[in-house]
């Protein structure tokens, strides 16, 4: 006796718990969704200070600075106690290969740079490495700061 | 006779295209992600520009200078920098230094500069609420410009 085989039903998945996590999934990411071109890695040890701007970072050459004056130029360290030497010749190099690629026809005193301090940072400090980057011509600081919750 | 119902078939939707846009959405909006709330703050180094006395006589600039010391704040204007105002650098006084602006921003609309002009010792969390008070007025739930425009001045 020859037995017959039974047809076999496609497969069906119960996608709903799936299609649950997602939606929610979906819900945190388009609360955490920023337009901004700025992507930042804040330094270890740099606690950001508050604030109520709302005004979205733009791209542009970033400097940290640590509490334990640790600083860093597009995050390459130049070491601690704020080695302003270095400072300048970094920043040189930097407006000089931004002469080179001449890649946005900007004034010279419109170069923008990003600064990331540490909140208990004292403004003495805060004032020299100001002075040390407008005199290599980025006179447009962006203060990088945290937004009150 | 029974008469033997037929079960209707149970339609299920199908969800594999939206599926598929949610998962798109969610590499897009993976890759755009910041989980931490960073925003920016505008300021400028000093620019000096010299007056004439015809100038002076024409139209008196505010000249809108705040210095930030860890105790207090003073408001001073006018091209003599003469004291307007001062009050505790504290919630209470930022909240009357906001009040005092937006009097000076009501009889001045068409300035929008300030100068911060911090004390060496004062620490950086103590200058950005400043900015942030000068910059902006948020009270009552609302919001109005007053100095947008914040140079650094060092002492």
């Amino acid at each position: 006796m020859r037995r017959q085989r039974r047809k076999k039903e496609p497969l069906d998945i119960d996608i709903t718990s799936l299609l649950d996590i997602l939606v929610i999934m979906l819900v945190f990411l388009l609360k955490s969704y920023n337009a901004s071109d700025l992507k930042l890695d804040v330094a270890k040890g740099i606690q950001l200070a508050k604030s109520q701007s709302t005004t979205l970072g733009h791209h542009a050459i970033t400097i940290q600075i640590s509490q334990k004056q640790e600083i860093w130029v597009n995050h390459k360290s130049l070491g601690q106690d704020i080695n302003y030497e270095k400072l300048n010749h970094e920043l040189k190099a930097f407006a000089q290969t931004e002469k080179k690629e001449e890649k946005k026809a900007k004034a010279e005193n419109e170069k923008m740079i990003n600064v990331v301090f540490d909140q208990e940072l004292a403004y003495s400090e805060v004032k020299n490495v100001m002075r040390v980057v407008a005199t290599n011509g980025f006179n447009n600081f962006k203060f990088i700061v945290k937004g009150e919750e | 006779m029974i008469i033997r119902r037929k079960t209707p078939k149970i339609t299920r939707l199908n969800l594999i295209p939206i599926l598929d846009a949610i998962f798109i959405f969610i590499f897009f909006l993976l890759m755009s992600a910041q989980f931490l709330d960073i925003y920016e703050i505008h300021a400028n180094t000093p620019a000096t520009k010299q007056i004439t006395e015809k100038e002076e006589q024409e139209k008196k600039p505010l000249n809108l200078k705040v210095l930030i010391s860890s105790e207090e704040l003073i408001l001073k204007t006018g091209l003599n920098s003469i004291t307007v105002a001062t009050f505790d650098n504290n919630k209470e006084g930022l909240a009357g230094l906001t009040a005092k602006l937006v009097e000076l921003k009501a009889s001045h609309p068409n300035e929008k500069t300030a100068i911060i002009v911090p004390n060496n010792t004062v620490k950086y969390k103590k200058i950005i609420p400043v900015i942030d008070h000068v910059k902006l007025n948020k009270t009552n739930g609302k919001e109005s410009e007053l100095f947008k425009l914040i140079v650094f001045e060092s002492n």
